[in-house]
């Protein structure tokens, strides 16, 4: 204060003082804990008249597998199953499994080029198949599930149709068995339980058509040809979906047993006596387990694979616990390994008590009321039968018998691991 | 200076140095003490130091510069926060308070002409003056300074193996509304329908207070305390709360040694008592699952109660929670 | 001086300008007027067509529930069709910057004119008893309003950029809020013009309108009475854009407006923003002329014209003081505002991601009293006698420091896990007790009350008391003090033991003690300098420089401060345009961590800094002829001595 300065340094001095203040103050915003509040997800809402092919093609991508990156889902041992569950029966890749319906492997995902042809170009096949020519005659009247009658012209209009209407045109080998190929195991795709709308179909297609070559888009063309209107006209009645929760979906103990089948898709492959959804499956054996996981348990199949020590149970509640919970334990003559591995991620105890003692509680009596028979690849042979009949009464007596010891806790064959331990509960 | 008042200036510190440990020890919890009553003792603890820094100031003239004062103020600040302050508070914490003090302890030295004059002038001596001991120390200021900040740049460069540092936002946003066994509950606004009084009406928050220490046990209980008892045995038994909450709902249950973080301590004044019923329902049905980006890592094993409780049952066992707590829930009505 | 001879005459000019006035204040409303009688005319014909669609407001409930609609609904914004950007820069950085600088410099222009009809009518009453004192006021009065006039054009200028960029980085969302506010939007412009117009005459009649505190005088007053009025319904206007963003209403659930512009301007958080927005406005302003008379003060060549600033620094920051220890209150009440409004914003910012933002703004608000203590230490170097009050200081700070200390733990505090098993809990069983409000409210009302016994020091440090109650008042003035205190740190300690709800309730007793003090200590401290003996001149110009320093501090901390509530304002709508009804869907929709705000803050108020320096150069430069009669107005000034109970 005793000396004279200059304006000059005064006005230097205070800047420095502002810098030095402003810069503590940011340094110590920076030195606080930092969050970054990201916006969540939107809801998917389309505007289909300014939604480019590009975008259509990411959308399908994730309707089948749920995520942007299907191969390193594969990778990380996991299906890649979207909300369309789209690869639990189609094939997308060659180092996925899954062949009960056609297989959609693109050419540049598989480097040892045996098929040689894409589903693409494949559905501009299919079209003028005399095979299709011959549904079209079929179904003039409409077909009886989902009312379409079958006018597809190009490839992508038959896409579309397939998804709509999937017993309009089966392909060959893939019907349910002795339909002769009329009944496709598919589900109608915009209904439920998979119930996509019209946008999600077509961006489904545009993901096919696009996997390969992205010129080869037609799909949204094609749906408004198919149906003479366009598209999205009729999505405004559509409620927006709910929120889905994050996470695989989880059988609850709270649930029906028809809640849980079509929850966990059990019907895609099985057939179940008295649950609506699960009346065509033809993957997997028919589910009567009162009658089957006695006879099963008793097997000389069975019996080597608890020598193996891959098996353990020894009750028919354990049985079907163990079938449920590690599919691969035991696999019932005539099948393939092909069940879905991760459903012991997927139940609560609760939720599996609920399933088991439903499926404990079909017998043989039960899917001839409900018109079902064993597949033709199952060894017990038709139901109808009559010493099938007499097998029946046996394994139900035994049921009966055994079902009072179910909370018993047995030491299996091997003598080494208590049943319960395998049921992987997580 | 007599020697009587050196004398008693020397059991003053003596004294000093050998209470601060016992008091240290005191506060650590295993002591006679609770902590309230040991932060009654340090304050005692402060008066006492003000009053003998007085004492040997004023009454004994034994003058301590500032430039002396100044670090040895904020030496002790760092053993009151880093030695004396137990249960340890995190460094971030430690750091902040260090910070304050540090400037305080500036202006202490610059609050008037005089003492700035007192803390300033040795610093121009050793900057400006060329006699022999200005220069010493100054020699010595410019190795010691730049020193020290390479010392720390090192420590700062080597490469730490402690755990990350997690931060976890406590209490994070609820979302709007939530949607528990099909039903939609709108946070905002969503009552708890168990908070009923002896007429059978929803019982205003606060009310409940009568029902305070109330024995829900016996046979004829108001209408509130059968809603505490049964959310009780939601608590105890149908979903075992109690293991990770504790049995005094302190957070200290038989298995809450095993996580990190910790399960919630209800009887903190900082847990539900700050938050609102929906918010604790929320945590409740949903669990670690349903917590939003924000809360991230989603550091939290409290499963989604949802699926093994029905909806009542949530409702009773926060009751039970806030009855046992003593605790109100937050209202802005 | 207006050539208006006889006191009949310049009453009578005096009136009629005051009555044009009063028609120009209702002026900007006729377009609203013409307004709703053609819209009046519009339902009718409508009435006759069909029966009009109802719909339910979001927010009002009851009678007002449903309204007709009368608005497109909010459109879907869609990622490059309804967002502009200029490369990968942040649009909203950019919206931020110009909007920060736009608030900056309004809030100026607002609250300066705020100060300088206090300044007038002090100068007007004190022209009676002390020409010299009354003229004093008024020329100071007079050099704020230079400032705040060159500082209007730069806002106006502002303004311009904030809407160019609207438009350019967000026009889907600029259509649907202008499709809303549309009348509004009108009359806010008719009375920017108006304000100009006051201005204006305001100032460039200063000198013409001068004669004392006569008619003219008075008149001049009300012109400038007239600006405030103006200035504030302007800023309660834009407001509401503001606080309609964060929490709408008027309007249905697809944003469709349902016809009634005052629901939408009336929506919940609009009046505690406002009332918020006015107090910050008046603390800044303060806080931003002290900063210019401090700079002058540094400047200064001789110890009249050192006088003279230290003198204006001291009555700006006494003013922005004055605004600023009601501000934490009206902070309260908005928080409590936006609870009532929505538990999740609420938790949001007290408690979830924008907690931290929290601390920093504790930060800056123990940075502000600390400041103002230092301050008033300091300052009272001036005052002969203050040596005597020398060693309390030191007991002050102790309780400022251990205030902040409790002020400024956080709630959930950063640590690692070896840490937190170390604590045994996330809550200290120590200082987990300040991260609760009970402490934060008592810690401040401390703070409060400690600068109000720092500010009755300072009043009586140079007189010796000589009424013959001076024991009794001194006894009055002690067990005042520690009778709040007492009561402040009770009723936090008593916090602790009741519902959150009733907890909030104790707030208010604490601030009534905290007020108690201001008031009725100040009042008793007058009261007891009446007659006092003088130890001698209050010597204007012999604060340190130090002192100085602190008022840049005050300053920067004030712009600062309202940079980061502006930043945690607009972020807790997290990712909406509009709050639940209109959302954003560009890249930047993310709310940005602290960090990054506190760089960007920084910039900002570097950026403000920089240009009110220019426009403090510019109004300089304008003065430089008259800066020698001002230099001498300034001796002549400084001379005089100025009660210090008068301000």
């Amino acid at each position: 204060m005793a000396k004279k300065k200059g304006a000059g340094i005064i006005v230097f001095k205070v800047a420095l003082w502002y810098c030095t203040i402003l810069g503590i103050f940011a340094a110590y915003t920076n030195w606080l804990p930092q969050i970054r509040g990201d916006a969540p997800e939107a809801a998917v809402a389309i505007d289909v008249s300014a939604v480019t092919p590009e975008m259509l093609q990411e959308m399908g991508e994730k309707i089948i597998y749920g995520s942007h990156d299907p191969l390193g889902v594969l990778a990380r041992g996991e299906g890649p199953i979207g909300k369309g569950q789209c690869p639990l029966c189609h094939r997308f890749f060659m180092e996925q499994k899954a062949d009960r319906c056609p297989n959609m492997i693109a050419l540049k995902t598989e480097p040892q080029k045996l098929l040689q042809v894409s589903e693409e170009a494949r559905s501009h096949e299919r079209v003028k198949e005399p095979r299709y020519e011959e549904a079209k005659k079929r179904l003039a009247d409409g077909e009886k599930d989902s009312g379409i009658v079958p006018h597809a012209e190009t490839g992508g209009q038959y896409l579309i149709e397939s998804e709509y209407c999937p017993n309009c045109f089966v392909v060959e080998g893939f019907g349910l068995k002795g339909t002769n190929d009329t009944v496709s195991p598919m589900p109608i795709i915009n209904k439920p339980p998979i119930q996509l709308v019209d946008t999600e179909i077509v961006a489904v297609v545009s993901y096919l058509q696009m996997r390969d070559d992205p010129s080869k888009w037609t799909a949204k063309d094609d749906w408004e040809a198919y149906f003479g209107e366009e598209l999205g006209a009729n999505e405004e009645d559509a409620a927006p979906a709910e929120e889905k929760p994050a996470g695989p979906p989880v059988a609850l103990g709270s649930e029906s047993p028809e809640e849980i089948v079509t929850k966990m898709t059990c019907y895609a492959c099985h057939k179940i006596p008295g649950i609506s959804v699960a009346k065509t499956g033809a993957i997997g054996p028919l589910l009567i387990e009162g009658t089957n996981s006695a006879n099963r348990l008793k097997s000389p199949e069975y019996q080597a694979a608890v020598k193996a020590g891959k098996a353990h149970a020894t009750t028919p509640r354990e049985y079907v616990i163990e079938s449920i919970m590690d599919p691969g334990a035991f696999i019932v003559p005539g099948f393939a390994d092909d069940m879905m591995k991760d459903f012991k991620h997927k139940f609560t105890v609760s939720g599996l008590d609920v399933l088991v003692d439903y499926l404990l509680a079909q017998d043989e009596a039960a899917a001839l009321a409900d018109g079902m028979d064993r597949l033709p690849n199952e060894k017990e042979g038709p139901i109808k039968k009559p010493e099938a009949k007499v097998d029946t009464g046996e394994a139900v007596a035994k049921n009966k018998s055994m079902s009072d010891d179910k909370q018993t806790v047995k030491v299996s064959s091997s003598g080494v691991i208590e049943s319960s331990t395998f049921i992987g509960l997580n | 200076m007599s020697m009587f008042k050196k004398k008693t200036l020397l059991t003053q510190v003596l004294v000093l140095i050998l209470v601060a440990p016992v008091l240290a020890w005191a506060g650590g919890g295993g002591g006679p003490f609770s902590a309230g009553t040991f932060s009654f003792i340090k304050v005692g603890l402060v008066i006492f130091a003000i009053f003998s820094a007085w004492l040997i100031k004023d009454k004994m003239g034994i003058p301590l510069p500032k430039l002396i004062q100044a670090p040895l103020l904020w030496v002790l600040c760092y053993i009151n926060f880093r030695v004396i302050l137990q249960p340890p508070i995190p460094f971030s914490l430690l750091a902040m308070y260090m910070g304050v003090c540090t400037v305080a302890i500036f202006l202490y030295c610059s609050i008037t002409a005089s003492s700035w004059e007192e803390f300033s002038h040795p610093i121009a001596v050793m900057l400006r003056e060329d006699h022999g001991t200005a220069k010493m120390s100054r020699y010595a200021t410019f190795l010691i300074v730049p020193g020290l900040i390479a010392f720390q740049t090192y420590n700062q460069m080597l490469p730490k193996f402690g755990e990350p540092i997690e931060l976890r936002t406590v209490h994070p946003a609820p979302p709007a509304s939530i949607n528990v066994h099909k039903k939609l509950v709108t946070l905002q606004t969503a009552e708890n329908p168990f908070r009923i009084g002896d007429d059978g009406n929803y019982l205003k928050v606060g009310d409940e207070s009568q029902y305070f220490g109330g024995n829900s046990w016996t046979g004829d209980v108001p209408k509130f305390l059968q809603q505490v008892r049964e959310g009780g045995v939601v608590f105890f038994g149908t979903a075992g709360c109690f293991y990770c909450h504790g049995d005094n709902l302190d957070g200290k249950g038989p298995f809450s040694f095993a996580f990190n973080p910790i399960p919630a301590n209800f009887a903190d004044p900082g847990t539900i008592s700050q938050l609102q019923e929906t918010f604790v329902f929320w945590r409740v049905a949903k669990g670690g699952p349903d917590l939003s980006r924000e809360a991230f890592p989603w550091a939290s094993a409290m499963p989604p109660w949802e699926k093994h409780l029905t909806t009542n049952e949530i409702w009773k066992v926060i009751i039970f929670e806030y009855w046992h707590t003593g605790f109100f829930p937050r209202t802005w009505g | 001086m207006l050539n208006l001879n006889g006191e009949k005459k310049k009453k009578i000019g005096a009136w009629l300008l005051l009555s044009m006035i009063g028609m120009l204040v209702l002026l900007p409303f006729t377009p609203a007027v013409v307004m709703a009688a053609e819209e009046k005319a519009a339902e009718a014909a409508a009435e006759g067509d069909a029966e009009p669609e109802k719909a339910k407001d979001v927010f009002y409930k009851g009678p007002g529930e449903f309204g007709i609609v009368s608005g497109p609904p909010a459109k879907e914004m869609v990622y490059p069709d309804d967002y502009g950007s200029y490369g990968d820069f942040q649009s909203r950085t950019i919206i931020w910057i110009a909007n920060q600088q736009h608030l900056y410099f309004g809030s100026f222009v607002l609250a300066v004119p705020m100060f300088v009809w206090v300044m007038e009518l002090i100068g007007i009453l004190q022209y009676g008893k002390d020409r010299k004192a009354g003229k004093k006021f008024d020329d100071l009065a007079h050099e704020m309003m230079k400032i705040s006039l060159t500082a209007y054009s730069v806002t106006a200028i502002l303004g311009g950029i904030l809407i160019f960029s609207f438009l350019a980085l967000y026009p889907g969302f600029f259509r649907y809020l202008s499709g809303i506010f549309r009348p509004v939007m009108h009359i806010y412009a008719l009375l920017f013009i108006l304000e100009s117009g006051v201005l204006y005459v305001y100032y460039y009649g200063w000198d013409a309108m001068n004669d004392g505190d006569g008619d003219w005088k008075w008149s001049h007053l009300a012109l400038g009475t007239m600006l405030n009025a103006v200035g504030i319904v302007l800023m309660v206007m834009a407001n509401t854009w503001v606080s309609f963003m964060m929490s709408p209403a008027g309007v249905d659930a697809q944003g469709r407006f349902l016809g009634d512009i005052w629901k939408v301007m009336h929506n919940p958080l609009m009046v505690p923003i406002v009332i918020h927005r006015i107090l910050g406005n008046a603390a800044f302003g303060g806080g931003v002329v002290a900063a210019y008379a401090a700079f002058k003060f540094l400047a200064a060549k001789n110890i009249e014209e050192k006088g003279h600033y230290d003198w204006m620094s001291y009555i700006a920051m006494f003013m922005g003081i004055l605004a600023l220890i009601p501000l934490p209150f009206a902070g309260y009440w908005l928080m409590r505002e936006i609870y009532a409004y929505r538990q999740q914003m609420g938790i949001t910012l007290m408690g979830g991601l924008l907690a931290w933002v929290f601390i920093m703004q504790a930060t800056m608000i123990a940075t502000l009293f600390i400041t103002v203590n230092y301050y008033l230490f300091q300052a009272m170097g001036r005052m002969p006698g203050s040596e005597r009050y020398h060693r309390y200081f030191k007991y002050m700070l102790a309780i400022l420091v251990v205030s902040t200390i409790a002020w400024l733990t956080p709630h959930t505090l950063v640590m690692t896990p070896a840490e937190l098993k170390a604590m045994g809990g996330a809550q200290h069983p120590v200082v987990g007790n300040y991260g609760v409000m009970s402490a934060k409210n008592t810690a401040i009302n401390t703070m409060i009350t400690t600068t109000c016994v720092c500010f009755i020091i300072y009043q009586r440090c140079n007189f010796n008391v000589k009424v013959p109650w001076a024991w009794k008042g001194n006894l009055f003035l002690f067990f005042l003090v520690f009778g709040a205190e007492a009561n402040i740190v009770f009723l936090g300690i008593y916090g602790y033991f009741i519902p959150a709800n009733v907890r909030i309730g104790l707030s208010v007793p604490q601030v009534a003690s905290t007020l108690t003090v201001l008031f009725i200590g100040v009042w008793m401290n007058v009261k007891m300098l009446k007659g006092a003996e003088s130890v001698g001149e209050i010597r204007w110009g012999r604060m340190s420089v130090r002192g100085a320093y602190a008022l840049f501090m005050l300053a920067v901390a004030f712009t600062w401060t309202m940079a980061v509530m502006g930043y945690l304002r607009s972020s807790v709508r997290l990712h909406w345009h509009v709050n639940e009804i209109l959302r954003d869907n560009s890249p930047w929709a993310f709310t940005n961590p602290l960090g990054y705000a506190g760089n960007i803050n920084s910039f900002n108020v570097l950026l403000f800094w920089t240009m009110l320096l220019f426009v403090f150069w510019l109004s300089a430069l304008a003065g430089k002829g008259k800066e020698k009669v001002a230099a001498e107005a300034a001796a002549e000034a400084a001379g005089s001595a100025v009660p210090a109970g008068s301000h």
